[in-house]
């Protein structure tokens, strides 16, 4: 396979990128790990400051994406290997996952997860839900194609005798793809530090201490309950804390570095909670709150208005005390400054944002930077490159940053990917010089 | 009060085993996570500011220091890695040296080599002194003479403890006199917080809440609250017996020696358990990298470990009525680091005995309200 740039990951800013390279007339092979494209943003609830349905603005641009006729979408599928060719371009080692079904015969229409007996927990619910063995990963997944995981299927056969169109293949074997393109951007994006990293905040194991993206889908429209329920015992709660830097700002847990959305989204979560709670007390716990861009120290001002209790002070333990509530033990930067226990029902820890894949592993001088994030030294007059030529990187891959940034990284970076492409396969006979 | 400024406490402490204190934003994590911090103030962040404001009379009057066990939770922890709980040692090594009046406790604590040379010096003289004894068999005659009189000895070291005890009298009133108690007892209920303190120092248990709530779990036998427990206790049985032994020989010529003998084995058998045990810890510490040992801390557990050892040594020696050359060699060196733990007791580790008492009952004091005050306060809207 040929085409003049590989996007590597499938979230806003690949999606962003692959579409703005589309409109070029460049042809794009857009490559997703996970079954859909939409990644992180599209299992969000609602985006700041304009508080936009999350869905609903990022479903158009997967269906854009989906549908154009210069991308190809490659999802279920991962990189093993880019190497450089001696006339510049990159040969991409690609390997598609099995989803156990044939998907040009398959017609979405979920008969195989409505007879599948086995409940396994949903990822995509960040495990607060459960989901059918085999299934489509969330209802506006694209593809609409279902997944199986060998793993917990027990082989039963009841999809394979009720899909219609007959199109279960329990022997379907991984696939390898070789695609020659011009250039390689990387949109490999983010995931949260572990739950579990610190001992102090119960390590993972308290019961209604939850990460933020646990927090948006109890928040989202089509979330795993429907409504905001605390995962112990389904009860709503009514005293809600946010955690801030609980996993960023923190030497001590290898991320001393800001992960710049947290303060952003726990007010945004708080603004949520307070529309679906009304009655529910919400504080946010913080060291400073970092309101950086447009519209936003409007937006943090407005959480105040609301009535969401901002507290100056960094949660040092969490214990779980009776009926799995939690006493959160702090000290004030304001007013009194000594130790006190707040009590709250459900805790969500704003974890912080480290990268989702490390380019280095790959042999070739893609580097990252001491953060782990994909090193950008051309920054910031040049933030699109990365220390190896014709490889781009933009979104969160190169570091922390919101869906506003990562969307006008992503067009920034087709913009040099489509520089590059002129020169070396001109769309205009004579290139652009 | 006007605070004066020093503005090189903060480089001075460091010399004292602090980290990097003025990496400290202040976001409340160290107080906020420590087991030991009370309602009524910011501990250990209040230290820290008035360490970065270079407040250091404030510093060196404080009784914070010694409300600290070093459990190492807030240094574990810190987003700044500034180890608050270094910094809280540092500043005990560091009160301990400013009332030291020969001045050569703070090269102590801040100069470990000085350290070593003045403690292998001293053990040098102490040793030498000790093979004058007249029938001493270890040296030469003609080097020492081997002359002098068991009783020149005993005088001589009577007038230099006199001494000592007077400097370490010294010393003490003028912690007394700068960190402000005086002025508290006024109307306070000093016999309360005498009994608190007796309390406290039978049971530790302030210094077993400290470790009660770390997330990483120390077993039993080097357990900081059992080890310490055992140290101090063990050591506290080994003086009196020797107390005893010293009154009912001499001064009352009794022959019985076995109340204090009795005493003084299980004394220091639990002392040597409890400082390997320490020792064990300081070796093995599953939070290293929070807690450090430095020179000043392991020779006292040092000197405690040989002198316990070479005690009982001498103890077998004595029971089995045998001699020996060897055993000779045993005594020298255990009578000698015995005088020097004794000499050396006002400026290193070991004056944290009269320290942390002290500042102890100088923080219960500040936290209970004059009686007076409470009585007669009117309720104010």
């Amino acid at each position: 396979m040929k085409a003049h740039t590989l996007v590597i990951g499938a979230g806003i800013a690949g999606l962003q990128a692959a579409l703005d390279l589309a409109e070029q007339g460049r042809q794009v092979v857009l490559v997703e790990k996970n079954p859909s494209i939409g990644g992180r943003m599209i299992s969000l609830s609602k985006v700041y400051p304009t508080l936009d349905c999350a869905s609903c603005i990022t479903t158009p641009r997967m269906a854009s994406v989906a549908h154009h006729p210069l991308i190809h979408t490659l999802t279920y599928t991962e990189v093993l290997g880019v190497a450089k060719n001696e006339d510049g371009t990159f040969r991409a080692h690609l390997r598609k996952k099995p989803r156990y079904i044939e998907e040009d015969k398959c017609i979405g229409c979920k008969r195989c997860e409505e007879v599948c007996p086995v409940y396994i927990r949903d990822d995509f619910e960040h495990q607060l839900g459960a989901k059918k063995a085999i299934s489509i990963p969330f209802t506006n997944a694209i593809p609409q194609f279902p997944v199986l995981e060998p793993q917990s299927c027990t082989w039963c056969g009841a999809c394979a005798n009720a899909c219609p169109v007959d199109c279960i293949d329990f022997t379907q074997e991984s696939r390898d793809l070789f695609v020659e393109v011009d250039a390689v951007l990387l949109a490999t994006g983010f995931q949260l530090t572990p739950i579990d990293a610190k001992a102090q905040y119960g390590g993972g194991k308290l019961r209604n201490v939850i990460s933020s993206l646990q927090g948006e889908r109890l928040l989202a429209p089509h979330g795993p309950y429907g409504r905001v329920l605390r995962p112990s015992d389904g009860k709503v709660p009514d005293s809600i804390a946010f955690v801030q830097c609980a996993g960023s700002r923190d030497a001590s847990l290898g991320v001393p570095y800001c992960s710049r959305v947290c303060c952003m989204y726990a007010i945004k979560q708080a603004m949520l909670l307070s529309g679906s709670l009304p009655t529910a007390d919400i504080t946010i716990y913080y060291m400073d709150i970092r309101a950086f861009g447009k519209g936003y120290e409007a937006f943090y001002q407005n959480a105040k208005a609301m009535g969401i209790n901002f507290v100056k002070a960094k949660v040092g333990r969490i214990r779980e005390i009776e009926d799995g509530n939690l006493a959160l033990r702090i000290e004030r930067q304001e007013g009194t400054a000594q130790p006190e226990e707040a009590q709250h029902d459900l805790v969500i820890l704003s974890l912080g944002l480290t990268p989702q894949w490390n380019p280095g592993q790959l042999a070739w001088e893609v580097k990252t930077a001491s953060d782990g994030f994909v090193a950008t030294p051309g920054a910031p007059l040049d933030p699109a490159a990365t220390t190896q030529d014709g490889v781009f990187a933009c979104g969160t891959a190169t570091g922390p940053k919101d869906i506003v940034d990562s969307i006008m990284e992503a067009g920034n970076a087709a913009t040099e990917v489509g520089k590059r492409l002129e020169i070396r396969a001109p769309m205009v006979p004579g290139g652009a010089s | 009060m006007a605070i004066q400024i020093e503005p090189n406490v903060l480089k001075d402490l460091k010399a004292y085993g602090a980290g990097d204190v003025s990496a400290c934003f202040h976001c409340g994590n160290c107080t906020a996570v420590c087991p030991l911090s009370e309602n009524g103030g910011s501990f250990p962040r209040r230290m820290i500011r008035l360490g970065q404001i270079g407040a250091k009379r404030e510093l060196l009057a404080s009784a914070e220091p010694w409300l600290c066990y070093g459990c190492g939770e807030c240094a574990q922890t810190c987003p700044r890695e500034a180890e608050p709980a270094e910094y809280m040692a540092s500043l005990r090594r560091y009160q301990i040296a400013h009332l030291d009046p020969t001045g050569l406790g703070r090269l102590w604590f801040k100069v470990p080599a000085f350290a070593l040379i003045l403690s292998l010096a001293l053990l040098g003289v102490l040793g030498a002194f000790l093979l004058t004894v007249k029938g001493s068999r270890l040296f030469p005659q003609w080097l020492f003479g081997n002359t002098v009189a068991y009783e020149t000895i005993h005088t001589v070291g009577m007038v230099v403890g006199g001494v000592l005890l007077a400097l370490l009298l010294g010393s003490f009133a003028t912690l007394v006199r700068k960190s402000g108690l005086v002025p508290l007892l006024k109307g306070r209920n000093l016999l309360g917080a005498l009994a608190w303190l007796g309390g406290e120092l039978v049971t530790m248990k302030r210094h077993g809440e400290c470790e009660a709530q770390s997330a990483i779990p120390v077993p039993r036998r080097k357990n900081p609250r059992v080890v310490h427990w055992a140290i101090m206790w063990g050591f506290i049985a080994l003086g009196v017996a020797t107390a005893l032994d010293f009154l009912f020989i001499y001064f009352m010529g009794w022959t019985i020696v076995w109340p204090a003998r009795v005493l003084g084995t299980v004394g220091g058998l639990v002392m040597l358990l409890g400082v390997s045990g320490a020792i064990l810890r300081r070796l093995t510490d599953p939070k290293a990298g929070t807690r450090r040992t430095r020179f000043a801390d392991a020779w006292v557990l040092f000197f405690l470990w040989v002198l316990a050892v070479t005690g009982f040594w001498l103890e077998i020696v004595v029971t089995l009525r045998t001699s020996g050359l060897v055993h000779d060699w045993v005594l020298v060196i255990h009578a000698a680091m015995a005088m020097e733990l004794v000499l050396l007791f006002g400026m290193t580790k070991m004056a944290h005995v009269l320290y942390r008492p002290f500042m102890l009952l100088k923080h219960r004091l500040e936290q209970t309200a004059p009686m007076a005050e409470t009585a007669a306060s009117p309720s104010v809207p």
